[in-house]
């Protein structure tokens, strides 16, 4: 299927060419119709975008003549804004790499949240990760904008990264990032998930015994860091860190052996995870 | 007929969440509608009517208005009876 002659996609802006004046760095363009999937052969071959490929991160430092020889493998798909690249659980045998636009990589929780994992700009690969593990993909990929990828079958990246073992390096240092990303979070997770364990167990002592003072809610019984450490089953170190933590953000007051709830509502947003209202 | 119903009581604002909802269950719908989290929270006795206005943005007299609609509402339904 013949693509039409397009217009000069301002894309392009990315890398100016001598002739042209500067214009915005708006990547966006109209799509007409839903999304399609067509083969661009090299004589239809836009050089602009063979060009662009070389600041793909994955491509960055190969030659002209093996772009060129990667550039026909591909398959050009746009897909209209809010339209998806693929979804959750689909079969992973595709590659991408954007080319224009802004896709979203959201995963949808067992809480039935849609989570923002990463924006991906042009340039930047996306669906990697998933087709090199032979898996499905484990999140959705939605275009924020207009936009456009090219695609290549996870077959072909792999035979290419046997002979250009620069593509294979490149690959390693992405994967490299994200798993520093993602242990990064998990350590976010794991902290949330200790802070409102002690949140609770404070709660329920408060249920229990609490006294409303000028203050706050006392908790009116002698207790110590390590008592509430063995309650949260945590240690005395996180809880004291914690608990000193709070104190800084006014959220309660630690005595020797006493706990003073100054904020009430703050402990319970914790404990329940609820969104804080703005004026709390 | 509806305006002898009509319930005079006012809510003093210094009546605890707690004490609220056990005398009179028919205001939880409000406390729900509101997005609030006090209905069984554990602060409940603590906490006054003025406080969680203020915790959740809300004009007081507003809030306690919807309170003794609420009540006042039963209280017809329980004369038609």
């Amino acid at each position: 299927m013949r693509r039409p002659s397009a217009p000069a996609l301002r894309f392009l802006d990315f890398f100016p060419r001598k002739a042209c004046p500067a214009r915005l760095n708006v990547a966006a363009f109209k799509i007409t119709g839903a999304t399609s999937v067509y083969n661009v052969t090299m004589s239809e071959s836009n050089p602009a975008w063979l060009e662009a490929l070389r600041h793909a991160e994955l491509f960055h430092d190969l030659s002209a003549a093996d772009l060129a020889k990667i550039y026909p493998l591909a398959r050009t798909r746009q897909v209209e804004r809010d339209a998806f690249f693929f979804h959750q659980g689909d079969a992973a045998d595709l590659f991408y790499v954007l080319m224009a636009g802004q896709v979203k990589l959201t995963q949808l929780t067992s809480d039935g949240n849609q989570q923002l994992m990463r924006l991906i700009q042009p340039g930047e690969m996306f669906g990697g990760i998933a087709a090199l593990g032979n898996a499905t993909y484990p999140a959705s990929a939605q275009a924020a904008q207009d936009s456009t990828a090219l695609t290549w079958h996870t077959d072909t990246i792999l035979q290419l990264m046997e002979t250009h073992p620069r593509v294979a390096l490149n690959t390693i240092h992405h994967l490299a990032q994200r798993v520093q990303e993602l242990q990064q979070r998990n350590l976010e997770l794991a902290t949330e998930r200790v802070e409102r364990r002690i949140a609770h167990v404070l709660l329920r002592l408060v249920r229990a015994s609490g006294r409303k003072a000028e203050t706050g809610i006392l908790i009116d019984f002698p207790l110590s860091r390590q008592d509430i450490a063995e309650m949260s089953g945590t240690t005395l170190y996180t809880v004291s860190r914690t608990l000193n933590a709070w104190q800084q953000k006014g959220l309660v007051e630690i005595g020797r052996e006493r706990v003073l709830i100054c904020n009430p509502h703050g402990l319970v947003a914790i404990a329940e995870d609820l969104t804080l209202p703005p004026h709390a | 007929m509806k305006d002898k119903l009509m319930n005079y009581m006012h809510i003093d604002a210094q009546l605890t969440v707690s004490e609220l909802v056990t005398a009179w269950q028919e205001t939880i719908p409000v406390f729900i509608r509101h997005r609030m989290a006090c209905v069984g929270c554990p602060v409940s006795p603590f906490e006054t009517l003025e406080n969680v206005a203020v915790t959740y943005g809300l004009k007081l007299d507003t809030f306690l208005n919807e309170l003794e609609t609420a009540i006042s509402e039963r209280e017809q339904g329980a004369h038609q009876a």
